[in-house]
């Protein structure tokens, strides 16, 4: 035999054992896997969804607005700026003057709403309102080569605009001006030049046609970008229409241009918020202009007067966290870790544990602590580091795999997110771990015998125990084993705590990703199990627009307490199109909203009172109008007047029932007397007649003070044409609106059960399409407009048909099933295993007290359920993982979670029992499977 | 190497063992051993005598008192240096047996040699096997080997390192008697092949009275 030192020998010792090693080998490959592909795993789910944005959204881009703009010096310096965009747009508006089709979508009485009382400006979209058009077509405009392809505007079908009389239009526009989708077909619009005072043609029409003029063009193609789906079309941000450069060019319009500039691929994984940062700080270092960096809310930047100058950056499509917030991500991750370490610790110093007697015969053959402790470590990193270092490879090739699959099935480009930091992370999480392991156990080598109490109960005590456990033998008994296990718990504190505190955290993380799961399925049912609305019928999906009046911020302060005493309205892309309830939640967790308050409101029926010759709200708002705007009198006798009020007259008011009951009695017990029914009212067969601010110019007062004289009078009779026939409604009486909701000039308020025949004759759906939200006043309203429409349009849902939407909740729950459900399981099985191991390492401590109990002639199968019990006891600490994942998922994750309530609850109770179940099932195999490693001595 | 004829001198040492209740395991007590003496300690259980064993062999620190072994004062030796010391000058054997099982028979007993890094010497190795018996179980594990077999590797261990002293620990508490008896004859002739000294705690009262001097002792305290 050669000659080895004491470290030869030392190894070939360490080889021999390869069979005791191995199970710390496995723990350790199952520990590593476990923290370091979980974490790879996080990080990928991150930029898996980072990836679905870039491919749904498009690149990430800087908008500058207002003028024609220049690529600022800070985008410039940066060196990534792959192309400045330059689009020009003008405003455009709607038919009304030709007379050609009916528009049914006014938005008349928007303007006039009391939230922009005392703003006399115009801007460009109220503008469009007034004259008919709803904000469907803001803007017309052209786009530079490659401009649609960075920003992910795509053609539904046709081709660009080639030559200046072609035109390539979005779905809401064609829709909204009662275009078909057929290629080909003649599209005309009336342009507008210039701001006016939007009544200034009314009280002096000869500027119209110097206003406005007819322009057409031939539709080439249809397209669509993510930002009208955030918009649904109403947009501030992309045209709804494109023609060529040089076809807009040729109108004397007002020109606004955008520049959109592409931010180069190293902003779209870095630092998005630490560019914007400093995109920011940039900006205002030039102290030009008022220059503002805001994130970019489709609608909120570019209502501003014009002097006001933004850059915007798509915040939203980017911020993507895998649990949905980046604080809980990072708790999750630092959770993961610490518990790996613990969990390792644990295994180590069990493993040096078991290893002290053969340190203690090498001290006693004369080897000293400081040898024995680097023997330890030694045998520690030998059997770990090479393991450690394996399993990390091997959890990337895994990780690399998982995502090449996913970007596949999901047709993204392989998005793998490699950071670097992992492995080093882990591999020096290990090497602590390692070392916490040896100073815990030192004292084990340093040879001092340390007094460790007796485990189990002395001989003397249990045969006490047995003479009285006669008299109640299986009781007693079963106490003596209880006694035992606890006193033995009771000396291992820490391997005693250890698996609960494992237990708790598996459950937690389980259930967390449970609320993740049921709110994605709650999503999907809502909308696979939601009615049938309008505007799924039509076969379009159009999402809300929240029109909030976004100041500057500077000047907000100033003019919040004016902006807050007016409502927040959120109304409907057009009529008919109902808000749905999980919108309605959504608005409600807007932080600073106090309230919402629902309500029905139509604009598309005539109205036809009966035995009045002229409509007398139509010339009693004409009245306030003149009142409040201009000359005294308007004049009917010109064609071209007399043609919009046609227009306008029967839609002048609205057709309004809220939602809550209580609003609608406070109105009518206000109302004059007349012949208001309670009765007649509730079953639809009465109205009554709100009028709102501007009316009340024909009557200052205040609002108890009586509605002015519009020459109605309770009991006159009003017809709503409807599709199948006339409906009549009877007037209950006129008084002023204080509703915090803008119902317009004049709104008839009826019940919900008027409604109901409304929607029955017409063959419609109707319900609350247009909300109002009662904001706290501390609120802060640019952080909420800027909030709520990322709230509002959610994931950015594209524009699609109902069927559609299904399908993509249902795919979007399938991509939050896989993602969390394995990440759970992986948890949950790599915890389980690791309990299993704990089980099994106390079984082994126990096995001497076992076997005395045996000896003394305890009935082993007492001593088994006592095991079992024990184990039950323990796996139940699962449950409190139950109220600190709804705290988990409440406080840090999102609070909507909370709002599923009976649903989470039957999940996470589900998930609970199955997890405590298996929790209890590995345990106790863990701690009843019998012991192999060694094999038993020969008997002498 | 000295000419005192005592090889251990032990004054007024004694050992507590901390706790809730502290247990006075070895009260001050006072011992010398001669050179080349097979000495027997005796005692009922839990009287102390492992305890005393250990602070002789210098497993355990005494709590009070002095402790000289060939003439070195052990208390003023680091760990390095009193690990030296104990593996080249003490031998210990186990109720036990205390092998280790991952090592052969030989591996077990040229232990101590390697880790003083000494060259081997498998011919004497040998021979000292086929002294004890065990010229068969050269390469077998622990396992595979009967008590007394096993117990007599421990012995061969102890003596790897040509030890001035031998401490054993209840050596046949696992033997049957036959082995038992043969293991204590081994022991006792150690003294006069090897020149060895050997310290034996037994509560065997036969093999006791094979001993050139017996130490009783009772609830921590040697009696004379």
């Amino acid at each position: 035999m050669k000659t080895k030192n004491g470290w030869g020998m030392f190894l070939l010792g360490l080889r021999r054992r390869k069979k005791e090693t191995r199970r710390l080998r496995l723990l350790t490959a199952l520990s590593v896997f476990f923290l370091a592909f979980t974490l790879l795993l996080q990080d990928n789910m991150g930029a898996y969804q980072t990836a679905l944005n870039a491919e749904t959204y498009g690149a990430w881009f800087v908008r500058g607005d207002a003028g024609v703009f220049e690529n600022h010096p800070y985008l410039r310096s940066q060196g990534q700026v792959l192309r400045g965009s330059l689009m020009f747009s003008g405003r455009t508006s709607a038919e009304i003057l030709t007379g050609e089709r009916a528009s049914d979508e006014m938005s008349y009485d928007d303007y006039l709403a009391a939230y922009l009382d005392g703003d006399e400006d115009v801007y460009p979209r109220f503008q469009d309102q007034h004259l008919g058009a709803r904000t469907t077509l803001d803007f017309i405009g052209s786009f530079p080569e490659g401009f649609a392809e960075e920003n992910r505007v795509s053609l539904l079908s046709g081709r660009w605009p080639e030559a200046d009389d072609e035109i390539v239009m979005t779905i809401p526009a064609l829709e909204h001006y009662g275009y078909s989708m057929t290629l080909g077909q003649t599209v005309s619009f009336y342009l507008q030049r210039g701001y006016a005072s939007p009544f200034t043609y009314l009280v002096d029409p000869s500027e119209i046609s110097d206003f406005m003029f007819p322009v057409s063009y031939r539709l080439v193609g249809i397209m669509e970008d993510y930002l009208q789906v955030w918009d649904a079309g109403t947009t501030g941000e992309l045209p709804a229409a494109v023609v060529t450069e040089s076809a807009l060019k040729k109108q004397d319009m007002l020109i606004f241009s955008r520049s959109f500039f592409a931010i180069g691929d190293a902003y779209k994984t870095g630092d998005y918020a630490a560019f914007a940062s400093a995109l920011a700080d940039a900006v205002r270092a030039d102290g030009s202009n008022g220059r503002e960096v805001t994130d970019l809310a489709p609608m909120s930047v570019g209502d501003r007067s014009p002097n006001t100058r933004y850059y915007a950056l798509n915040r939203s499509g980017y911020e993507t966290a895998f649990w949905g917030d980046a604080a809980v991500f990072h708790a999750v991750t630092a959770l993961l870790v610490v518990m790996s370490a613990a969990v390792s610790a644990y295994l180590y110093a069990s493993y040096l544990s078991r290893r002290r007697t053969g340190f203690l015969r090498m001290r006693e053959i004369g080897l000293s602590v400081r040898e024995s402790w680097k023997m330890a470590a030694f045998e520690c990193v030998f059997s770990v580091l090479p393991t450690a270092l394996i399993t990390l490879l091997v959890s990337y090739a895994m990780s690399l795999l998982a995502v090449l699959g996913i970007s596949k099935a999901a047709g993204l480009p392989f998005f793998y997110r490699f950071t670097a930091a992992t492995p080093g992370l882990i591999l020096l999480l290990f090497l602590l771990v390692t070392l916490c392991a040896l100073l815990v156990a030192v004292p084990v080598f340093s040879g001092r015998r340390v007094f460790i109490k007796r485990r189990g109960l002395s001989r003397a005590a249990v045969r006490s125990l047995r003479r009285r456990a006669k008299r109640t033998e299986k009781r007693k008994n079963m106490g003596v084993v209880r006694e035992t296990l606890l006193r033995q718990s009771k000396t291992r504190p820490v391997q005693t705590l250890a698996p609960r505190v494992l237990t708790v955290f598996v459950s937690v993380v389980v259930l967390m990703g449970v609320t993740q799961i049921s709110d994605a399925y709650g999503a999907y049912r809502v909308l696979a199990e939601a009615p049938a609305m309008t505007a799924y019928a039509e076969g379009t999906v159009q999402e809300w627009t929240l029109w909030v009046p976004v100041y500057p911020y500077e000047d907000a302060r100033g003019q919040t307490r004016d902006t807050r005493k007016h409502s927040v309205v959120a109304e409907g892309f057009t009529s008919g199109h109902v808000v749905s309830e999980a919108s309605l939640d959504r608005l409600r967790q807007i932080p600073g909203v106090q309230g919402l308050s629902c309500v029905f409101r139509d604009v598309t029926h005539v109205l036809s009172w009966q035995g009045k010759e002229t409509n007398p709200v139509f010339l009693s708002c004409r009245a306030a109008l003149a009142k409040r705007y201009g000359p005294e009198d308007l004049d009917l006798s010109r064609p071209e007047i007399s043609a919009l009020y046609a227009r306008v007259e029967p839609l002048l008011y609205s057709i309004v029932c809220f939602e809550d009951d209580e609003a609608a009695e406070a109105y009518l017990s206000a109302a004059d007397p007349g012949v208001y029914d309670a009765a007649a009212f509730c079953e639809g067969r009465q109205a009554l007649m709100l009028l709102d601010e501007t009316m009340g110019q024909l009557s200052p007062g205040n609002e108890n003070a009586p509605a002015p004289d519009v020459g109605l009078s309770p009991g006159d009779a009003v017809e709503v044409q409807t599709a199948s026939g006339a409906l009549t409604l009877t007037l209950a009486g006129v008084c002023r609106n204080t509703d915090r909701v803008s119902t317009g000039m004049a709104a008839l308020l009826v019940s919900p059960a008027f409604v109901r025949l409304l929607a029955e004759a017409d063959g419609r759906v109707f319900g609350c399409n247009t909300v109002g939200l009662q904001l706290d006043p501390r609120a802060d309203l640019i952080g909420t407009a800027g909030l709520v429409t990322p709230l509002l349009t959610g994931e950015g849902m594209r524009y699609v048909n109902r069927a559609e939407a299904v399908e993509n909740a249902r795919r979007a729950f399938s991509r939050t099933v896989f993602a969390y459900g394995s990440f759970a399981l992986i948890l949950a099985s790599l915890g389980l295993l690791v309990l299993n191991a704990a089980a099994g390492e106390e079984r082994r401590r126990g096995e001497a007290s076992a076997k005395r109990l045996s000896r003394l002639g305890l009935e082993s199968r007492r001593y088994t359920r006592g095991v079992l019990l024990r184990e039950g006891k323990e796996s139940l600490f699962v449950l409190p993982g139950l109220p600190l994942s709804v705290l988990g998922a409440g406080v840090l994750a999102d609070p909507a979670s909370i709002r599923q309530f009976p649903f989470f609850t039957a999940a996470a109770a589900a998930a609970a029992l199955t997890l405590t179940l298996l929790v209890f099932l590995c345990r106790a195999l863990g701690a009843l499977r019998p012991e192999t490693d060694e094999p038993p001595k020969k008997e002498v | 190497m000295s000419n005192d004829p005592v090889i251990l001198r032990a004054d007024q040492i004694s050992r507590t063992y901390p706790g809730s209740v502290p247990v006075h395991a070895l009260k001050p007590c006072s011992l010398t051993l001669q050179k080349g003496t097979f000495t027997a300690v005796v005692g009922k259980s839990g009287s102390g005598k492992s305890t005393l064993l250990r602070i002789l062999g210098t497993l355990d620190p005494s709590d009070t008192g002095t402790l000289t072994i060939e003439g070195r004062e052990i208390c003023r030796l680091g760990d390095a240096a009193l690990s030296r010391f104990r593996r080249r000058r003490i031998g210990f054997i186990h109720q036990d047996y205390d092998l280790f099982p991952e090592y052969t028979a030989y591996e077990n007993a040229v232990f101590p040699l390697h880790l003083d890094s000494k060259t081997e010497d498998r011919k004497k190795t040998e021979a000292l096997f086929e002294q004890l018996g065990l010229t068969d179980c050269l390469n077998k594990f622990p396992h595979e080997m009967s008590g007394g077999e096993q117990q007599r590797v421990a012995i061969a261990r102890a003596l790897a390192a040509s030890p001035a002293l031998i401490l054993a620990d209840e050596p046949t508490g696992n033997l049957d008697a036959a082995n038992a008896e043969r293991v204590a004859g081994i022991l006792s002739s150690l003294v006069d092949t090897e020149n060895v000294t050997v310290v034996m705690v037994t509560h065997d009262a036969s093999l006791a009275a094979a001993a050139d001097r017996v130490i009783r002792i009772s609830n921590g305290v040697l009696e004379a």
